[in-house]
């Protein structure tokens, strides 16, 4: 079983209806609150290196406002007080895509991918871009639909595919012993 | 490498985890006994939390993934394609 039924409490590998997943394209800019011509309350963009560094500011970014994995350990999420959640962009897989780059994504051979089949409420068949990570305050994901669950099976299975493409690592040479040696 | 807490051992191989004949995930270890092998194999319990690496590639085995490094390339760009 891919998916487990999904309820309150968030859980790690939690797939969220819409959260806002950044992208910092350009050179960033700080916005300051201003008043507008005509009274309005707005935004200024000023040069970055008038703030100190390390300091949080708001600035312009690109954002997709759509479907997400939660990424963030269970334990992490329950911590009162948490501040950060951890997430990651889910891609629809579209059927107008070579049939053989659907087979790829579908055998997880792509390592910065993780394929989410078709879900019991209808939700077609997706995929976890690793490349598309963002952080984000508990309350954007505790006001957003969860559309499906990772069964614990599933959630081992993406956790790996996520150290596997940060660490590149060869399971069959690096940790298991060699044949020869096993039936020595 | 396991260290042989015994007197008649001679050593422990590195266990190799694979999925048992009812299901569940299991160790073959093999320990050389005075110039003969045992196969000893036992039920691994079932961490939620905090598996091997190698009990991951096993279970990854299991339901289809692969455990080795090739990572294919995808010819097309992601941002290509709408979103949800």
């Amino acid at each position: 079983m891919f998916y487990r039924p999904a309820s309150l409490p968030l859980c790690q590998g939690d797939i969220i209806e819409q959260l806002s997943n950044i992208h910092a394209k350009d050179g960033p800019q700080v916005l300051r609150r201003t008043t507008l011509s005509g009274g309005r309350e707005g935004f200024e963009a000023v040069k970055v290196d008038e703030e100190k560094p390390g300091s949080e500011f708001l600035m312009p970014a690109h954002c997709c406002f759509t479907r997400s994995m939660l990424l963030t350990y269970d334990c992490e999420i329950d911590k009162k007080g948490a501040k950060h959640l951890t997430i990651a962009m889910i891609r629809p897989l579209d059927p107008s895509l070579p049939r053989d780059q659907q087979e790829i994504i579908r055998k997880n051979k792509k390592f910065a991918f993780f394929y989410l089949p078709l879900t019991e409420c209808g939700s077609p068949e997706s995929y976890v871009d690793f490349r598309r990570i963002t952080t984000v305050a508990p309350i954007l994901v505790n006001d957003s639909r969860i559309v499906a669950r990772l069964s614990e099976e599933s959630l081992r299975a993406i956790l790996f595919q996520f150290y596997r493409f940060m660490a590149r690592i060869d399971l069959s040479r690096a940790v298991l012993p060699p044949l020869e040696q096993e039936n020595a | 490498m396991f260290e042989c807490m015994t007197e008649t051992c001679e050593a422990i191989s590195t266990p190799s985890y694979h999925v048992t004949s009812e299901g569940t995930w299991g160790a073959r270890i093999v320990i050389p006994i005075k110039g003969k092998t045992l196969e000893v194999e036992t039920i691994v319990a079932d961490t939620e939390t905090h598996l091997s690496v190698s009990e991951m590639a096993t279970r990854l085995d299991a339901i289809g993934q692969p455990t080795t490094v090739e990572d294919y390339e995808v010819s097309f760009d992601p941002d290509d394609y709408s979103l949800f």
